[in-house]
């Protein structure tokens, strides 16, 4: 029998559940809206080998993961272990804080140029 | 010297599940919050025995808006003019109208599970289960529980629900067939949480923060709702004033509710409303919300072995009668705070912020401290400190809590003389206890002191009730102390948080360091057993028992070991100044007028026992920690009344005054021993010949029935015919006496499996349903067998199987009769082969006092303590377990496991 469709409000409560929050916001470029959890996802820092998960918007997620794909070794012999677990969390964490660093640095701008001028002589 | 007693005793054990990590070391659960959506609703039922769902009323709001409103109802059990009168009904107030198959899917599953509202209602189980299609035995943490089907779909959670208390029970989802996580997510490793649902019973919340048993009628009137539950006599016959009931009933409830959450919103705590199970768990809370960590949280590799010797020394609160079955003047006294007090005294705060804690061999120093002590010495508060300490010996004589069955039967404590071969531990306040009565000092084999480990890191200052006022460092105070005190200032000032702040006092001071959970397994599981020897014993046993999440046990051995010592300092204290005493019960103790001395003098010398206590208190309020009760004063007056009490065995006694022409005036009085039982009569119907009480029942702390029952116990002692009590003050004590079950799990369902045998489904008792149990009729009080002489045949008698009779439950006892069955044969059994009121309280009376010497039914006067000598030691489990729906130990499992 084909599952009757959920409505609106039950599909809000699915995305919180899965984000595991009520108040989603990307922890990258700081988007908040909890209206609309739909556009949240997880982001797994050191790819699947480590279970540590942020929120992260789906175009900041995007960029994570795709910057996450150069992480791989390419060739016969794969990093496997405890060391190649910790080294891809490493790179992933390093990722995301420049994404963080970036956008902080961009606010900071943004601050400036909206604050205003004391003139001198 | 009294004849020895040859006897095995016993002791408690430590026990854990080798493949099972302890509570203290796991994370508390987390997970979303509350959503904004709230589910109430309420069943009313048919009043035969099955009580099927007839209809229900709901309300699901969206913060306090109510969203949806309306009826559900039940197709086969109404008749086609009950279903057009509800129609018409909620066509009127404009309210929906679902069947129970609309209301389980589009409402119950939609908000409860899908929307995860909080599911909220008054007993919810039962509610749960009358809406449910079928039900079956849980599995997993819920074991012991049901597991309720609400679609017969496997996509859909079915709801569990595990019975802890006739106040609690856990409720959950189940995880359905229909995954949470997408299969992308699933190959990916990812995995959603299961959402287990929010459910609030409010009688739970309300007993946890209020610390009273209520109905929903009594709950409101408390709270002071809006709305208050209607009064019908409507149950059973479809009427519009019915309906009007039954839609205001959701009304309260969700009133009741929004109030007793604005009020857990008070105390600022992290955890959820619906976490909150008993006073235990809000104490639990703010120890979390101050971010102390469990003892096997900050050690989580500490030997067990140790919890096993700590155990060893762990007995309880001591209960006795030494004036037995006599009328004599007493002036009772109780401790202030007992527990909240020695904990201040022995200063083991400092154990629950500790990182952890260390053990110290001090044999030498302990056995010095322990003959040099003197009675003077306990009066200073520096000694108590000293007591953080457990000792190994050989008993030769000493006087100390001995745990037997001393009735062939039970296990019961009894503070005797004690003779072992074998080593045991005990607490040192035991110790100087025996020092005290005996004049002699124990020989210790070996000693050791507990020191508290660095305060833990990260403790944070918690605002009790939210009040800045009420604020408290854990780093800098006592948390036992500071609470008392403030209790003390509220109290003062009569500030409606002072009950508050006793409820917070008591629930952190004692219970959850020495909280152990039993779980009856299906069949035998492994368990890890430790003994006071070291011994470490791997068993396979039935009888599952988890320490709780702040188990500490050395915390619950010390306490209850200082309130003996408390008590023991009292006796001697008592003695000493020529009185006697008639009973001590835990925190209290009943000073005895003896003949020779005047009422003026006796009041002097109590007023010293009194008095002794003034240094010990640790408080900001000043006198004597011990205190003289209010009910030793004249009913709403200040001035001492001569008090008189009758005590039979430990924790049943009664407190009287006579007024002028000797009319008896009850003040308290127990139930022990008779609060399981139904009442007879009403207190309506109670006779006429005995006085009505002069002060109201619930501070007496009985009920109509029991206050007669002790009315004529006293009565026959004052007339000189104590032993012959006349049980004919009313005609309803010659019918059965009941006892009222709820069918609380599986294995108490089972009781009426052959009852509910080849009946549809919605016509069987369910889960939560109401069962009557009654007692057989046995030796002097069975039928005699009519056998004919013809059918008599040779050889040895069959043994006859003890009947065990039960009835579904039914409003009129009359009716309920007629019911009656055998559990095991399924035959009828008649009323003349059930004991009746009056045999069953033939002799309560003559309640023996078993573990002391004079203590038989016809025995008076003074008990004498037992000379036991230990023939063996078993290890043993939890005591009072498992305790009944009624107060009375259940009849499904064994009320304590014996490991060895």
């Amino acid at each position: 029998m084909p599952k009757k469709p959920l409505d609106r409000g039950d599909r809000l409560e699915r995305h919180y559940r899965r984000l595991g929050t009520r108040n989603p916001m990307c922890v990258t470029c700081g988007k908040r809206d909890p209206d609309h959890p739909e556009i949240f996802e997880l982001h797994h820092i050191g790819k699947r080998s480590h279970d540590d998960v942020v929120i992260e918007c789906a175009n900041c997620h995007r960029q994570l993961s795709e910057q996450q794909k150069d992480h791989v070794v390419h060739g016969p012999a794969r990093p496997i272990g405890p060391m190649a677990t910790i080294g891809h969390y490493l790179l992933g964490l390093a990722d995301l804080l420049t994404m963080i660093v970036e956008t902080l640095k961009a606010f900071g701008t943004w601050l400036l140029g909206q604050s205003p001028r004391l003139v001198t002589a | 010297m009294n004849a020895r007693l040859e006897m095995s005793i016993a002791v408690r054990a430590y026990s854990e599940r080798p493949d099972r990590t302890p509570l203290g070391l796991r994370p508390p659960s987390a997970g979303i919050g509350a959503s904004e959506w709230t589910l109430v609703f309420d069943c009313e039922t048919t009043i035969d025995a099955a009580q099927r769902l007839r209809f229900g009323s709901f309300q699901v709001r969206r913060g306090a808006v109510l969203e949806r409103e309306g009826g559900f109802f039940d197709l086969q059990s109404l008749t086609q003019a009950e279903q057009a009168l509800l129609r018409a009904f909620t066509r009127e107030h404009g309210i929906e109208l679902l069947t129970v198959a609309q209301f389980r899917t589009d409402v119950f599953l939609k908000y409860g599970y899908r929307r995860h509202a909080t599911i909220v209602g008054f007993n919810l189980p039962f509610d749960i289960s009358r809406i449910a299609v079928s039900h079956g035995s849980a599995r997993g943490e819920m074991r012991g529980g049901f597991s309720f089907d609400l679609t017969g779909k496997d996509d859909d959670p079915r709801v569990r629900v595990k019975h802890l208390s006739p106040r609690a029970a856990l409720t959950d989802f189940g995880i359905p067939g229909d995954q949470a996580t997408p299969r992308a997510g699933r190959k990916r490793g990812r995995r959603v949480p299961a959402y287990r649902g929010r459910f609030v019973d409010i009688k739970t919340l309300a007993a946890a923060l209020l610390s009273q048993r209520f109905s929903l009628q009594t709950l409101a009137a408390h709270l002071g709702t809006e709305t208050r539950k209607h009064e019908t006599k409507e149950h059973g016959r479809m009427t519009k004033a019915y309906l009007e009931y039954a839609r205001a009933d959701v009304q309260v409830t969700w009133e009741c509710y929004r109030e007793l959450i604005a009020r857990y919103g008070e105390h600022g705590l992290a955890r959820s409303p619906d976490r909150m199970l008993s006073e235990a768990s809000i104490g639990k809370a703010y120890l979390q919300q101050m971010n102390i960590k469990p003892l096997l949280g900050c050690d989580p590799s500490f030997p067990r072995e140790r919890f096993g010797e700590i155990f060893c020394a762990y007995y309880g609160g001591r209960a006795e009668v030494r004036n037995r079955r006599v009328v004599c003047e007493v002036l009772y006294c109780d401790f202030k705070s007992m527990y909240p007090t020695v904990n201040s005294l022995m200063g083991l705060w400092e154990f629950v912020i500790a990182h952890g804690m260390s053990v110290e061999d001090t044999t030498r120093e302990t056995q010095a401290f322990l003959e040099a002590i003197e009675f003077k010495d306990l009066r200073k508060p520096e000694t108590w400190k000293k007591l953080r300490c457990l000792v190994r010996l050989k008993a030769d004589d000493d006087i100390l809590p001995v745990r037997s069955q001393y009735d062939g039967e039970t296990y019961t404590i009894g503070l005797n003389h004690l003779t072992t071969s074998e080593s045991l531990w005990y607490t040192l306040a035991d110790c100087v206890v025996s020092k005290l009565l005996t004049g002699r000092c124990p020989r210790l084999e070996e000693a050791r002191t507990y020191r508290p480990g660095p305060p833990q890191d990260g403790l944070v200052s918690t605002k009790i009730v939210g009040r800045d006022d009420f604020a408290i460092d854990p780093t800098s105070e006592d948390f036992f102390t500071r609470l008392v005190d403030l209790r003390d200032e509220a109290k003062a000032q009569s500030n409606p948080r002072e009950k508050a702040l006793k409820i917070i006092a008591n629930s952190t001071s004692y219970g959850i360091f020495i909280e152990v959970n039993r779980d009856d397994a299906p069949k035998a599981e492994p368990l890890t057993v430790f003994g006071p020897n070291c011994e470490r014993l791997h068993l396979h046993t039935r009888a599952i028992e988890d320490p709780g999440r702040y188990f500490h046990p050395l915390l619950g051995v010390l306490i209850t070991g200082a309130a003996r010592l408390m008590l023991g300092i009292a006796e001697r204290r008592t003695l000493d100044l020529g009185l006697d005493w008639a009973f001590c019960d835990t925190d209290s103790l009943a000073n005895v007028r003896t003949k020779s001395i005047s009422r003026p003098e006796f009041r002097r010398r109590a007023q010293k026992v009194v008095d002794w206590f003034g240094p010990l208190n640790p408080y900001r309020k000043p006198g004597s920690i011990l205190k003289i009760e209010d009910l030793n004063h004249g009913i709403g007056s200040d001035k001492l009344e001569p008090l008189y009490c009758f005590a039979i065995s430990a924790k049943r006694y009664a407190l009287f005054n006579l007024s002028k022409g000797n009319r008896l005036v009850l003040r308290k009085a127990s139930a022990h021993g008779l609060g399981h039982l139904l009442d007879p009569y009403s207190e309506a119907e109670a006779p006429t010949e005995i006085p009505p009480p002069y002060v109201p029942l619930k501070t007496i702390g009985v009920r109509r029935w029991q206050y007669d029952c002790w009315y004529k116990i006293i009565e026959a002692a004052l007339l000189g015919h104590a032993d012959t009590v006349p049980l004919d003050w009313h005609p309803k004590l010659q019918t059965p006496a009941a006892i009222r079950y709820t069918a609380s799990s599986p294995q108490l369902l089972n009781w009426v499996a052959r009852w509910n045998d080849n009946k549809p489904y919605e016509k069987q008792i369910r889960p939560f349903g109401f069962l009557l149990s009654f007692m057989p009729r046995k030796g002097v009080f069975a039928p005699i067998a009519t056998t004919p002489v013809d059918e008599l045949r040779r050889g040895r008698p069959p043994i006859a199987e003890p009947l065990t009779p039960i009835a579904p439950y039914d409003t009129d006892p009359a009716r309920a009769l007629a019911k009656v069955f055998d559990q095991d044969t399924g035959e009828q059994i008649r009323p003349e082969q059930l004991k009746t009121y009056a045999e069953v309280l033939t002799q309560y009376h003559l309640s023996c006092e078993d573990k002391f010497l004079n203590g038989q039914f016809l025995d008076c006067g003074r008990t004498e303590r037992r000379h036991v000598v230990a023939s063996g030691l078993s290890l043993i489990g939890k005591e009072a377990n498992r305790v009944g729906t009624s107060g009375e130990p259940a009849p499904t499992c064994v009320a304590v496991a014996a490991f060895r």
